[in-house]
């Protein structure tokens, strides 16, 4: 015996599945998503390198520098050309022991290739005077104006960001679609006789749950498969980087699937407080607006605007999830992510609580039939 | 209400439910015995699906007590019920055979037996060959016959079935009807909701007459005909005149609803023996002008319009 939860879930998702028309509309996604990262690739990997000017009295020590950097700029995903104009890193050496280098604000490098530029210095400098002393490299660089924008990983994240918007957009207009139809078909009064009204919500979330897992997986897997395919494409790479990092990915999945959770449990209460399918069109639209601002709220976060939010924004259940994806996992402690999870997760649950009660016709009244179920 | 019988598969007592908007019912009671056909009567607005939602614990009544199976109201008992709701529909895109066999497993039934019952039925019902059809493709008999299937595919104990005759032709009523007649052979119990008295005389064994939120009879087929009164609905200006003549047959008036202009309708009540064209003739002889004149049917039409004339004002207005 299958569970009614499972049974309509099952349902919901053949329905969308089984069609023609849903494996073409899923064929496009990752052709187009191809086609972005390829795009991105061209735009910046190989075909633009990031010029560099190394400025030295010393060209041996200029040189050694380039090197450094070279292999540095591989860790980031990046190609340099070294000519006179571009991101200057000024090179001097005091003494025998010591190499300053001076990087300019904005240097185009990340912390891990700024170390790795010392490293490599250090270990030419013991290979060709052995018996010299120990060498020492120190860089002064400015301080980085926003530690969001500096991340390798943060175009990364944004993409996770504007995907999860994406995801959540095509996944509620179904999951709309799908309650009001029950009405529409006539068939809820028959569901209501056979499975609790928790169940049937429970089921439709899964089903089309299931299906938007389906969808995004496509777009990650298809995107990561051409992305493996475009060679020291610097975004690429960083996608690869975030995605596929273990804690990231479960980060990830948890706040996709809170996020679906609350705006599932806000949809299907719309649904079933709609009377037809124009004013579940109607209802749905301040969710969606909110949906969108969420979007914004959390770019403008991402861009360092100077009218980002504040961190408090974080606390607000429909902007957790988008604002939970730009930060860095590194920025927030796992303590406070938690707790931004249990919050979500206790929003949600409220949410669904009202949406199954909106879906009972038992509950005061004229219930979810509305002043139909008066009349006998 | 005949006291509770051992083989009383639904027994609902003084259940009251009413809605903000105004409606609902106030005081309905009734039983359905195992074996029979109870018909649940009543006019539209009468309360009869808002009754049948109660007792599936679709809609939470505000008094009375359900009883299902001998014990009160439980999810557990609900699975044995197989309910044809007023609201009609099933999914258009599902074929007609998972349609049935979906019923049949949200009721607790194993796959493999959903679909066997799902083609049994179909067979049964002469839908063999439209099995793989969408709802969408199905005649709207078709697709009501498919739904009829699926509230019959887990062998329920007890069927509740809302108007389950409309938008049905004549030869697929029959077909229903003898799936239903197999279904009461097998010692299954159904509620009949209807609000077509022929229908009701068709098959049911019994009936329970609901009006304005309110039981007004429960009992057998024939003993409800009896209580048709005999006489004709005439509308006039003249209710004096109408009276005296009715007196002078053995009979008497009661207003009914329904005015033409200065004219009324009246229900002219007369002893068995007096046949409608004597009442004409007198009314001709005493100069009665007559706009209207329609005999009462006899059987459960007439009790029916009869019961729900004399049942007390409180409740009409009910």
């Amino acid at each position: 015996m299958t569970s009614p939860t499972w049974l309509i879930a099952e349902r919901e998702f053949r329905t969308y599945v089984a069609t023609l028309s849903f494996w073409a509309a899923l064929a496009v996604g990752p052709l187009a998503a191809g086609g972005g990262v390829l795009l991105a690739g061209n735009a910046y990997g190989p075909i633009r390198p990031v010029t560099i000017a190394v400025a030295s009295h010393d060209a041996n020590l200029a040189g050694a520098v380039r090197a450094a950097l070279n292999e540095a700029a591989v860790l980031d995903g990046r190609r340099l050309a070294f000519t006179n104009g571009g991101a200057r890193v000024t090179v001097t050496a005091p003494g025998p022991e010591t190499i300053y280098l001076h990087l300019e604000p904005d240097f185009p490098l990340s912390a891990a290739g700024r170390a790795l530029v010392a490293r490599t210095l250090e270990r030419d400098a013991a290979r060709r005077a052995s018996e010299a002393a120990p060498l020492t490299v120190r860089q002064f660089a400015a301080p980085e104006a926003s530690p969001l924008r500096r991340e390798p990983g943060q175009v990364a994240r944004l993409l996770l960001m504007a995907m999860l918007w994406l995801t959540l957009a095509g996944s509620l207009g179904m999951l709309l679609q799908t309650v009001v139809r029950e009405r529409a078909t006539r068939s809820l009064e028959s569901l209501l006789a056979a499975a609790l009204p928790c169940q049937i919500m429970a089921g439709k979330l899964v089903g089309v749950g299931g299906v938007s897992l389906l969808v995004l997986a496509a777009w990650i897997g298809s995107s990561e498969a051409l992305a493996l395919l475009v060679p020291k494409s610097g975004l690429a790479l960083s996608i690869i980087t975030e995605v596929t990092r273990p804690v990231l990915l479960l980060r990830t999945a948890v706040i996709y699937g809170l996020a679906y959770a609350f705006y599932g449990s806000i949809t299907v209460a719309v649904g079933a407080l709609a009377r037809d399918s124009a004013s579940a069109q109607n209802l749905s639209r301040p969710m969606f607006i909110l949906l969108m601002a969420a979007f914004f709220i959390a770019l403008a976060q991402a861009m360092g605007s100077p009218s980002a939010s504040p961190s408090w924004l974080l606390y607000v259940p429909p902007l957790t999830p988008f604002l939970l994806l730009i930060y860095p996992a590194g920025v927030l402690s796992w303590s406070a992510q938690l707790g931004l999870f249990g919050l979500m997760a206790t929003a949600s649950f409220l949410v669904a609580r009202f949406a199954a009660s909106r879906f009972a016709l038992g509950e005061g009244g004229a219930g979810f039939f509305g002043a139909n179920a008066a009349a006998g | 209400m005949p006291p509770a019988g051992p083989t009383d598969l639904l027994r609902i007592t003084g259940l009251a439910k009413r809605f903000r908007g105004g409606g609902g019912i106030s005081n309905v009671t009734f039983c359905v015995p195992a074996g029979a056909v109870t018909g649940f009567i009543g006019v539209n607005g009468a309360g009869k699906s808002t009754t049948l939602r109660c007792a599936l614990g679709l809609l939470k009544p505000d008094a009375g007590e359900i009883r299902l199976f001998g014990r009160p109201f439980s999810l557990a008992a609900r699975r044995r019920i197989g309910f044809l709701p007023e609201e009609r529909g099933l999914f258009p895109h599902e074929r007609a055979r998972d349609a049935i066999a979906f019923h049949g497993r949200l009721k607790g039934m194993g796959r493999y037996a959903a679909f066997a019952a799902a083609d049994r039925l179909l067979d049964r019902a002469g839908l063999g060959a439209r099995k793989q059809d969408r709802i969408a493709v199905l005649s709207k008999g078709n697709a009501q016959r498919v739904q009829v299937l699926a509230a019959m595919v887990h062998d329920p104990e007890l069927l509740l079935l809302d108007e389950p005759l409309s938008g049905l032709d004549l030869i697929a009523q029959s077909e229903l009807l003898s799936l239903l007649a197999e279904f009461r052979g097998r010692g299954g119990g159904i509620l009949f909701s209807t609000h077509s008295m022929s229908a009701a005389e068709t098959i049911c064994d019994r009936v329970v007459m609901l009006s304005a939120g309110h039981t007004i009879f429960e009992g057998a087929v024939p003993d409800a005909s009896a209580l048709a009164p005999h006489g004709a609905i005439v509308v006039t200006a003249d209710a004096e005149g109408l009276g005296a003549a009715g007196a002078m047959l053995g009979g008497h008036i009661v207003p009914v609803a329904g005015a033409m202009g200065e004219a009324a309708r009246w229900c002219v009540v007369l002893p068995r023996h007096i046949t409608h064209p004597v009442l004409i003739r007198v009314l001709a002889e005493r100069g009665v002008p007559i706009l209207a004149f329609e005999p009462i049917k006899a059987g459960l039409e007439g009790a029916f319009w009869h019961l729900a004339q004399h049942q007390p004002l409180e409740s009409r207005a009910a």
